[in-house]
């Protein structure tokens, strides 16, 4: 009942307000929703929506949703329907076919291979894009993960390729596309590294056999009792040495590699520039993690490095951010920023949230004195807090000026930190129209719009100016091509569309 | 006051013209409307008392699927058959096999290998294999090869009922085909999985011509073992004018040699406006003749005439039998 008040709730607001998100429910009682993915899929200019289903009549099921020139902006009734072969383990959508729009392309343990819908046709065909070994292998017969980091423009031909984990490396599949599309492939290997054992063994840092960040605290001997699993889009595919050229850049242990792209728009086997944060660490004796992102922040060719180092001495945690220019500041110990953060910090997201044409930095933290209260009987709520710093503002391009120019405290559920649901807070997007991005964040049972208004040479945020009630085991996941955020319940997708 | 344009109608002519040139055409011919599919044909007969009867083999303590319903079967290039479950602690999981694995080959003893492509090929090996004799195999995991020996016990009871499919053929052929019963196989001598029986055929079909009936097994076309029933689709699309179908009908084997048919065409636009447009889709046509100045419509139950626009004749079926003269 509280559910169907919300809704009246939230059709109220939005008669009362043009700026409302606007919102479709795409329902789904057989099989659920396990997954979600958007992309232009019809060739029409508008983002639409490809759904994951669990087993439907003993298969898997991808289900299709174009959007419509109308509201809701997608219907419950799938376009298209895709049952799933038994042995595929991921899909992503890409465009590699000359077909309009985009296409799935599926994953199984040894194939990639494109489903392409031609006009006038309603049984697709497929097609084989390229041999691999993925890393994520048999098939889970409850559902089929979408896997869309492994999609980039390597070569910025402005054809989709594919870059994808296998164990112990990676494959970059380049697409050429002339009479036919072919994908040419190259494997780029791993070095092996004694360190990784070693980080292995301590089960707190990047692991080379998984693409996802996961970092524990509590006892060891009565199990974690915060399990923060964060996914990485490792690897990278983004400019690092300011050539024009993307290369692959990907974390392993306490190395960070780079596969800097030739000229002749291809790969080497292994890499051929490296940093090594193994000195910045001291990983024998105490807990640590690591993270490192490449982003563009100063304006100059070649992306700058953001590493991101959380370590635990005996209970007094810190995080540090650093920024380098290049591979050779980080050996130099050179870095053209570096903030600390007392406590446990999110993944760092950089948004222009000012727009001023540079990346902006927010940050959540937790402090560590509040983990107690996950031990039990403790309060029913952590607090946290997101920090927003400028780039830029009053000081040099690449630096995140001080103070912050906007904290705001948030009350983080215990049972939800237990429960491994992730938090998400992100300025995604300018609901309201004056030019700065605005706050979304999806923690406990509530997913909230901040609007932030501009208070001098700070932020601030007032109180949400829209919510939507999630249910248990809702998950949110915002798209940044289409603007769309994806509220995937057990049994629909709530899409909600904001401003530009 | 304005000057009439004339080029008003003349982009309406043009719209008109480029409509009609820029409807999709369809890829997907239609399905054929005089398929005959017996109600009584729809289900596999009830033999599972028969079929606990028969000898059940040896047992090797795997379960395959047939590898069709994967990404590589659905890009033609399916290979091998894939290991869905290995019982623990049997003679599958003691050399090593594993779920997700696929059988490439095998062979008992010293008998030539076995190409496995359906799993009707390994359940005719834990047939042919007696209990303590070892089935030797080619498997792949995860891109790679390896071998290993499987010794054979004896089954105590018959394994799990198969799957049935149901697969059609309406391009040249236009045959509806299941997957025969264990008991049909065998009594066709297969194994189970393989054989396909007829349960549908269109009036014209060339089958029909050539002698089979409802209910005959299809056990091999042309040098092809049917050790599934797409066998028998991958063979007839496959085909040249000619296809020699064996097929066994009360005990019986009977070779044929069937003629390929192929699907007739129909004229289904005409569009010269404003002088004439016709249509016709799937027994529903429509002429019209400057600009609806005489038009007729007919379905296969009703017509309708159109006379100067005003004017209109229909008639069709009515809701009675025409009366017995006799």
């Amino acid at each position: 009942m509280s559910r169907v008040f919300a809704l009246i709730a939230i059709a109220c607001a939005a008669a009362a307000s043009a700026q409302q998100p606007e919102l479709s429910y795409v329902q789904l009682e057989n099989g659920g929703v396990r997954d979600s993915a958007t992309a232009d899929m019809n060739g029409d200019g508008r983002s639409d929506l490809v759904v994951s289903t669990g087993p439907i009549d003993g298969a898997r099921w991808l289900h299709v949703h174009f959007a419509r020139n109308a509201t809701p902006k997608f219907a419950s009734a799938p376009d298209r329907k895709l049952r799933l072969v038994r042995d595929a383990v991921a899909f992503t959508v890409a465009d590699v076919d000359p077909e309009p729009g985009h296409e799935i392309v599926l994953l199984s343990p040894s194939r990639a291979a494109a489903v392409v819908w031609s006009k006038g046709s309603t049984e697709p065909r497929y097609v084989a894009l390229a041999r691999i070994e993925l890393l994520w292998q048999p098939a889970d017969p409850e559902r089929c993960f979408s896997w869309q980091p492994g999609v980039c423009d390597l070569n910025g031909d402005g054809l989709d390729d594919l870059l994808l984990p296998e164990p112990s490396g990676y494959r970059v599949a380049l697409q050429r596309r002339a009479a036919d599309t072919t994908f040419e492939t190259t494997r780029l290997e791993v070095p092996l590294d004694e360190d990784d054992t070693e980080v292995a063994r301590r089960g707190s840092a990047l692991s080379r056999t998984s693409v996802r960040l996961e970092l524990t605290l509590g006892d060891d001997e009565a199990g974690p009792m915060v399990r923060v699993t964060d996914g990485v889009p490792a690897p990278q595919a983004i400019d690092q040495d300011g050539d024009g050229r993307a290369d692959v850049v990907a974390l392993s242990g306490t190395q960070l590699l780079v596969w800097r792209q030739l000229e002749s728009g291809g790969f080497s086997a292994e890499p051929n520039a490296r940093a090594d944060f193994g000195s910045r660490l001291e990983t024998r004796t105490q807990r640590w993690a690591l993270k490192a992102l490449l982003r563009e922040l100063d304006g100059t060719p070649g992306a700058e490095i953001v590493v991101l180092s959380t370590q635990d001495r005996g209970g007094d945690v810190f995080t540090t951010l650093e920024v380098f220019a290049d591979l050779e500041s980080i050996d130099a110990n050179k870095h053209s920023d570096k903030l600390r953060l007392r406590g446990w910090s999110s993944s760092p997201e950089f948004d222009d949230v000012d727009a001023d044409g540079r990346a902006d930095l927010s940050i959540g933290s937790l402090r560590v004195d509040a983990l107690a209260a996950l031990g039990g009987g403790g309060d029913k709520n952590l607090e946290g807090q997101i920090n927003l710093f400028r780039n830029g503002f009053e000081g040099p391009k690449g630096r995140f000026a001080r103070p912050v120019a906007l904290a705001h405290r948030v009350q983080l559920p215990t049972d939800e930190l237990r429960g491994g649901r992730s938090a998400v807070a992100r300025f995604f997007r300018d609901a309201d129209g004056d030019g700065v991005r605005d706050l979304l964040l999806a923690v406990g049972d509530q997913l909230r719009l901040y609007i932030t208004q501009k208070r001098g040479r700070r932020f601030r945020l007032g109180e949400p100016s829209w919510q939507l009630e999630l249910v248990d085991d809702a998950a949110v996941q915002l798209d940044e091509e289409s603007g769309l955020v994806l509220v995937r319940e057990p049994k629909q997708v709530i899409v909600v569309g904001l401003g530009s | 006051m304005t000057r009439p344009s004339i080029t008003t109608p003349l982009a309406v002519l043009m719209t008109l013209l480029v409509g009609a040139g820029c409807s999709s055409l369809p890829e997907d011919a239609p399905p054929l409307a005089d398929m005959v599919e017996p109600l009584e044909l729809l289900r596999s007969p009830d033999d599972e008392a028969q079929r606990e009867r028969l000898p059940a083999g040896g047992f090797t303590g795997l379960y395959v699927a047939d590898a069709a319903d994967t990404l590589e079967a659905a890009l033609g290039d399916a290979e091998g058959v894939e290991v869905v479950r290995v019982v623990e602690n049997g003679p599958a999981d003691i050399a090593e096999i594993q779920t997700g694995d696929l059988l490439i080959q095998a062979r008992v003893g010293d008998a030539p290998a076995t190409r496995l492509d359906y799993t009707s090929q390994w359940r005719a090996l834990e047939l042919r294999a007696k209990a303590g004799e070892r089935i030797e195999v080619v498997f792949d995991r995860a891109g790679r090869r390896a071998r290993t020996s499987i010794e054979v016990q004896q089954r105590l009871r018959a394994p799990e009922r198969g799957d049935v499919e149901r697969l059609r053929e309406e391009q040249r052929i236009g045959v509806v085909v299941r997957t025969a019963t264990e008991v049909e196989a065998r009594a066709g001598g297969l194994a189970p999985g393989a054989g396909a029986v007829i349960v549908g055929l269109s009036k014209r079909s060339p089958l029909r011509h050539a002698g089979l009936q409802f209910g005959d097994l299809l056990v091999a076309l042309g040098e092809r073992s049917v050790d599934h029933p797409q066998v028998v689709l991958d063979a007839i699309r496959a085909a040249d004018e000619t296809l020699a179908f064996t097929y066994v009908r009360d005990g019986n084997r009977t070779t044929v040699d069937v003629s390929m048919s192929e699907r007739a065409s129909e004229l289904r636009e005409v569009w010269i406006p404003p002088l004439l447009t016709y249509s016709s889709e799937r027994g529903n046509s429509s002429t019209s003749i400057l600009l609806g100045l005489f038009g007729y419509e007919s379905t296969e139950t009703a017509w309708r005439t159109r006379l100067l626009w005003l004017f209109s004749f229909s008639g069709g079926d009515a809701s009675e039998l025409l009366e017995d003269d006799e």
